[in-house]
């Protein structure tokens, strides 16, 4: 299992499409994703419990991912949050 | 006791009946379980709809190419219904809590939207919203036998129905199934929904807030939508009285009819055109000799609620079956007319959904751009009118223009029935909608270029008075009688007279009899009108005296008060 904090950087934070952004590079992999936020845990396959984090721009988060492909989902997933969901600001 | 609610009533006739509340807003209120040894068949069922559900937004997303924005959004729908938990969450509670399907979907919306009340962020907040959409498409799914298609089915005969909204489609469907009347909490006086319950003579009030907390499931109710007010569980006394006054209604249509037939002459000679707006062309039967043809087909209908095109030879029937009834009186078909508040299925849209359909692609302006479907239609009209009386009228014309490219690809399409040596009438008059003000305003100009000229005033006072008639917000200040708008009739009305133009008034204020005299002080000759109205307003016509309405007229012209003006013209 690898754990790693990262921060929210676009303008309008983990919002329905960046969530589903989320969802969909999730799926590419086998390992369990699991993001949280102030205590509170969400699932990164589902879109619902994502946009229940309420994770504006600036939050702290958590990832955690456990599983055989685990390296490669997490690189994934950081670089996404790090590119700002590819959003422009 | 009896409770007395009132509405924005929309057609006449008074009626008496059982309630039937059918809400689309379909989420359950209260728990429902089932049985252990149907846990199983409840998680399918459950099952079958969320895959039900992502068919059917993956096959409306593939209808839309080239267009991201809604793709994007289509798949954004599409992880919903798609979403892990919630499939988790809702069969976890069935198959371990013995929940019926559509309470596990509906108390896991309601748990959903607990925890996005807490949420600050208002654009996730909103997400909410496209949720619910989602919740409620799925529980459509799910009892679709039950609710989704209860207006096509004899539930609803000879009951009245309570509702939240209501389209075009359920009108025919209650009309089919004979049910007595509507009552809507939402919607709006001349929404397409309005227009079609006026013309198939269905008994409607809209905008009644209060009817969903008041009127429950069989209720007795008497709904007056003349006088805006139902009254739920009357006693004796209400019944005897309205059942009184039904039936004199009655008597005094029965009258109405007696003489619908004679021409319509005001009282100073003068003859008055009364012909009839029809929108199906079933409506076809509503037709008789008491018209003077007809004023105003709206196609629109052919198009809507399915996925292809009505073919040539489709548009040829339905139009066939229009000039066969009314033998040789002018029969004006107006050319597709999509946009604004009419609801545009897929077969039909074009781009990204407008922010403001109405001031975008819609009329003239979308049959210039999908020239074919223009150009089918119009060569449907051409055939089908055969030795008729064809008038085309072209919607939403706001240049000059428009109205030199219509004319071009009319005679594309005789050309085009020329080369596939199909019959049809070379002759036919070309008319034009005046519904955006800029046309209103050069009618002199634009009036060489035409045969006539039809008045469509619903959207031309929603473009002059800059008011969406189906904003509840502002329907309201939504007035036909605003000096600003009696104006430029006027104005239109003694352009045409000089330019020796026909003109006719085609919008809802023709088949009021509030306005006739109003209309006919303005100097109208030409009315159009739904069916049920013709009989009173050619009665009223009869009793007016045209030209003795002048100077009463400049007087309204010049009233700047709303009260005092509808004052006058009541008293005109």
């Amino acid at each position: 299992m690898i754990k790693k904090k990262l921060t929210i950087l676009n303008k309008l934070g983990l919002h329905a499409r960046a969530a589903a952004k989320v969802v969909s590079t999730a799926n590419d992999f086998k390992s369990t994703i699991t993001i949280t936020k102030d205590g509170k845990n969400a699932d990164a396959r589902s879109i619902m419990k994502l946009l229940m984090l309420s994770a504006s721009k600036g939050s702290n988060i958590s990832v955690e991912v456990d599983g055989t492909d685990q390296r490669d989902a997490m690189q994934s997933i950081e670089k996404l949050f790090n590119n700002k969901f590819d959003e422009q600001e | 006791m009896s409770i007395i609610i009132t509405g924005d009533g929309v057609s006449r006739g008074i009626c008496i009946g059982q309630a039937i509340v059918v809400y689309k807003d379909n989420i359950d209120h209260a728990p429902s379980f089932v049985s252990k040894n149907q846990v199983k068949k409840e998680s399918k069922k459950c099952l079958d709809v969320i895959n039900k559900l992502k068919t059917e937004y993956k096959k409306s997303s593939s209808k839309i190419k080239n267009n991201p924005a809604i793709t994007k959004l289509m798949n954004m729908q599409l992880s919903f219904v798609d979403d892990k938990s919630f499939r988790e969450n809702v069969l976890n509670k069935i198959n371990n809590h013995q929940f019926s399907a559509s309470w596990a979907i509906s108390s896991e919306y309601y748990s959903m939207k607990k925890s996005f009340e807490d949420i600050q962020d208002k654009y996730i907040k909103e997400r909410l919203i496209d949720i619910k959409q989602m919740i409620i498409s799925l529980l459509e799914l799910l009892q679709s036998r039950k609710k989704l298609d209860i207006f096509s089915t004899d539930i609803v005969e000879n009951k009245i129905i309570i509702t939240d909204e209501i389209t075009p489609k359920d009108i025919i469907d209650i009309h089919h199934s004979k049910g007595l009347g509507v009552i809507t909490s939402h919607g709006s006086r001349s929404s397409h929904s309005a227009i079609l319950s006026k013309s198939l003579a269905l008994p409607m009030l809209v905008k009644v807030e209060s009817s969903i907390n008041i009127i429950k499931n069989g209720d007795k109710l008497i709904m007056d939508p003349e006088n805006q007010i139902i009254i739920v569980n009357p006693d004796e006394i209400e019944l005897k009285h309205f059942k009184k006054i039904q039936s004199e209604k009655n008597l005094l249509i029965k009258s109405f009819n007696k003489t619908t037939n004679k021409k319509a002459v005001t009282k100073d000679r003068i003859k008055i055109d009364v012909m009839c707006n029809l929108e199906l062309s079933e409506e076809v039967k509503l037709l008789n000799d008491s018209s003077d043809g007809v004023g105003l087909f709206r196609t629109e209908y052919l198009y809507m609620n399915r996925d292809d095109l009505p073919t040539e030879q489709e548009q040829y029937q339905a139009y066939s079956k229009v000039f066969k009834k009314v033998n040789n009186k002018p029969v004006t078909l107006r050319t597709l007319d999509i946009g604004s508040d009419k609801e545009v299925s897929e077969n039909i849209k074009v781009g990204q959904i407008a922010k403001n359909p109405a001031l975008g692609l819609r009329g003239i302006r979308y049959s210039l751009y999908e020239k074919n479907l223009f150009k089918v239609q119009i060569k449907a009209m051409l055939r089908a009118a055969k030795n008729g009386k064809l008038r085309i009228l072209i919607p939403m014309i706001t240049t000059l223009d428009e109205i030199n490219k219509a004319k071009e690809l009319i005679d594309e399409a005789k050309d085009e029935l020329i080369k596939e040596k199909k019959s049809f009438i070379n002759k036919y008059e070309l008319g034009i909608m005046i519904e955006v003000p800029a046309s209103a305003i050069q009618s002199d100009i634009l009036s060489k270029y035409v045969d006539f000229m039809s008045i469509g005033t619903n959207d031309l006072v929603q473009y002059i008075l800059a008011i969406d008639r189906i904003d509840d917000e502002v329907a309201s200040l939504y007035d036909p009688t605003n000096p600003a708008v009696l104006q430029l009739i006027k104005q239109v009305i003694e352009t045409c007279k000089k330019t020796k133009t026909d003109v006719t008034v085609c919008g809802e204020m023709a088949g009021e009899k509030i306005y006739t005299k109003l209309l006919l002080g303005l100097g109208l000759t030409s009315f159009s009108m739904h069916p049920q109205a013709i009989p009173e307003i050619k009665s009223l016509i009869r009793q007016t005296h045209a030209k003795a309405l002048r100077t009463k007229i400049n007087a309204i012209l010049k009233c700047n008060d709303y009260q005092k003006r509808l004052q006058l013209i009541e008293t005109l």
